[in-house]
């Protein structure tokens, strides 16, 4: 069923099996895995159905070091959470993302991702994905190829494409019938209360924007409310420890990563029109869903060059002023309409002539394909650095608990990542002559302000079996509390190159199962 | 570099004479072709690729690059593209082409590269775009 917290009386309090903090991709689907099976589940929402802002501007906070979102922009708080503004692009992360690697500081996860892949399979249908094959080779006819990449250089994967599901919308239906699921929304968590010497949480303590309060206590408990606001509520919650839950080692808040994104940052000029059209083609579609092909950086040269992983998407090049001119002029001319803004557009054809003309060429004086120009938008793995961290901030939001300030900034591999990664791209395409490559960055220049994050926060509440390097142990259950698990990219270890969603509905079904096991 | 021996002296004093323009005269025999500049001009485009192209490279690689050293095996490659008293028959072209391509792909499988203006190019696409640029622009006639 769905409630609304102003419903409940105030001071009441409420026992439960399990709580879970946050309806968003994880929060749903843990709470739809305990659908019908006879334990009393509560999942709470922040905000109501739609976007309110009040609730919204919960979410606002500061940020230093390289540019990053409006934090109040980059994460939506209401029923589905962010998945109500994901793009709904899916891919699992690669073998060896999982791997601790020499080169890469602070990587490695408590397992790999064989282990992990029972659960990208049932993660499928949830997100609404097709077959869990994510071999580009799968994908393409008979008449189609992929790119000719020499063998540990590049390779070709798809992503597949959600519709994209909104879990708030998709999924409503079934919360508001279960008979074992309460989902109460517009409750906000204000305090996590812990019994210092049974190392278990108690209970709780949960607010409404208009003032009613009441607790849950809970058996077992899971935060799903994001990278960014998981580490907020622990530190927060200062009763055994003045730096926060959880936060014996200090690693609360630490490690916090995005994927750093450059768009249209390098391009690929074809030679002879050869890079096969499923690289671009932004409808392409297997099985009634979209798939977007993607170039990565193979796991031999990365372990080589010592990089992080890497991965492209390539966009056709923006026409010039000139070029657009023409085709418009060309467009209304063979329709026999009006032309307006005529001298304007004579005026960009006289400033671009070079293309102009180059285009009237392959337009009507050869068969040839014209040359194609392509653009990369780089998306890569950053490096997990614990100077990159959430933190508590002085102000405070309208339910007193303190307002969060991200530093977000990346480093030297990072930089080398993207470098190389263009650099052997270079090379591969030149020695098959499928083009030239133009790089984006030059060999001693910093990473241009232009790189942003992908609004893919990670990190923050790490995953680690060593209690000293984590927060949480590889069941993702906190180290010093045993019955709080952490739920959402938060647990990551490290990122990959990939979008996230398809590993935290992953994560969060291992989770579940786990917690079913334990509960039982 | 290599050397310099006898042979590489006379390869580059016949590179020089077909790279550079002439200071008075057009009596060298490479100046006059036994076919005519289109010709030239079309062996050139299926060898290397479209002649204005190579001149725009050219031009941006003398501004940008300008001590850039030219290799024997450009020097060779140049001379034998302009031996204008060997006609483009396809055999020769084939000949050519093959070589080109063969040099090109092993200057990228070897990193034998250089950057000009971000784009990574062959560096004998490089030296071979330089060297020829004078010579080209002097049969297109483009003013210098």
């Amino acid at each position: 069923m769905i409630i609304d917290a102003s419903e409940i009386k105030a001071g009441t309090s409420i026992p439960c099996d399990l709580c879970i903090i946050g309806a968003g991709a994880a929060g749903i689907t843990i709470a739809r895995e305990f659908d019908g099976i006879g334990l009393n589940v509560w999942l709470l929402e922040s905000g109501g159905y739609e976007l309110e802002q009040p609730t919204q501007d919960l979410y606002k906070g500061t940020s230093t070091g390289r540019r990053y979102f409006p934090l109040d922009k980059t994460r939506l708080r209401y029923l589905g959470g962010t998945t109500n503004h994901w793009a709904g692009l899916c891919r699992p992360m690669d073998a060896i993302d999982f791997e601790s690697r020499a080169w890469i500081p602070n990587s490695g996860w408590p397992f790999n991702r064989d282990h992990l892949v029972p659960w990208y399979m049932r993660a499928q249908p949830i997100l609404d994905l097709g077959e869990y094959i994510y071999n580009a080779e799968h994908w393409i006819d008979e008449n189609q190829r992929l790119l000719p990449f020499k063998t540990g250089t590049f390779r070709t994967e798809v992503y597949q494409a959600s519709t994209p599901l909104r879990f708030g919308t998709a999924y409503r239906e079934q919360l508001r019938k279960s008979r074992n699921i309460t989902v109460c929304l517009h409750a906000n968590l204000t305090h996590l209360q812990v019994d210092k010497p049974s190392a278990q949480l108690k209970s709780l303590r949960i607010q409404t924007l208009d003032g009613n309060q009441f607790s849950i206590s809970p058996q077992t408990c899971t935060l799903a409310c994001g990278s960014i606001e998981n580490a907020r509520l622990l530190l927060s919650s200062k009763d055994i420890h003045p730096d926060g839950l959880g936060n014996e080692s200090g690693n609360v808040g630490r490690y916090f990563m995005d994927h750093p994104v450059l768009s249209r940052n390098g391009s690929l000029m074809t030679t002879s029109g050869r890079i096969p059209e499923i690289y671009y083609d932004p409808y392409y579609f297997r099985q009634r869903r979209p798939l977007y092909f993607t170039v990565l950086l193979d796991e031999v040269s990365q372990r080589q060059q010592q990089v992080a992983n890497y991965s492209a998407l390539f966009f056709p090049a923006l026409l010039s002023k000139g070029v657009k001119s023409y085709r418009r002029i060309s467009r209304k001319l063979s329709r026999d309409q009006v032309i307006t803004g005529w001298w304007q557009h004579i005026s960009n054809i006289l400033g671009d002539l070079d293309s102009v003309s180059s285009k009237f060429y392959y337009d009507h004086l050869t068969n040839k394909p014209a040359p194609l120009q392509l653009d990369f938008y780089n998306q890569w793995e950053q490096v997990p650095d614990p100077d990159n961290r959430v933190t508590l901030d002085r102000a405070r939001d309208s339910l007193g608990i303190q307002r969060v300030n991200i530093r977000w900034q990346l480093g030297e591999i990072d930089r080398r990542t993207i470098l190389t990664a263009h650099r052997m791209m270079a090379l591969e395409v030149g020695r098959t002559d499928l083009g030239r490559v133009r790089l984006g960055i030059s060999e001693n220049d910093p990473l241009p302000d232009t790189v942003r994050g992908d609004n893919h926060q990670m990190g923050t509440t790490r995953m680690h079996e060593n209690p000293a390097l984590g927060v949480v142990d590889a069941n993702c259950c906190l180290h010093t509390v045993h019955n709080l698990y952490m739920a959402g990219a938060s647990v990551f270890p490290t990122g990959g190159s990939t979008n996230p969603t398809l590993t935290v509905v992953a994560l969060a079904l291992r989770l579940a199962d786990h917690i079913k096991e334990k509960l039982a | 570099m290599s050397l310099i021996t006898r042979r590489t002296f006379l390869m580059s004093v016949l590179a020089a004479s077909a790279v550079s323009p002439p200071v008075h005269s057009s009596f060298s025999p490479v100046d006059m072709p036994r076919y005519f500049p289109d010709d030239m001009f079309a062996l050139i485009k299926e060898i290397i690729g479209p002649v204005e192209s190579i001149i725009k490279i050219g031009q941006t690689i003398s501004e940008t690059r300008p001590k850039l050293a030219v290799s024997l095996w450009s020097v060779e490659f140049v001379c034998q593209v302009f031996d204008t008293h060997s006609p483009p028959e396809p055999d020769r072209v084939h000949r050519l082409k093959n070589r080109y391509r063969k040099r090109i792909t092993s200057d990228f499988e070897d990193g034998r590269t250089t950057l000009i203006n971000g784009w990574m190019l062959s560096t004998t696409e490089v030296e071979l775009c330089l060297a020829m640029t004078g010579k080209l622009r002097k049969l297109a006639q483009i003013p210098l």
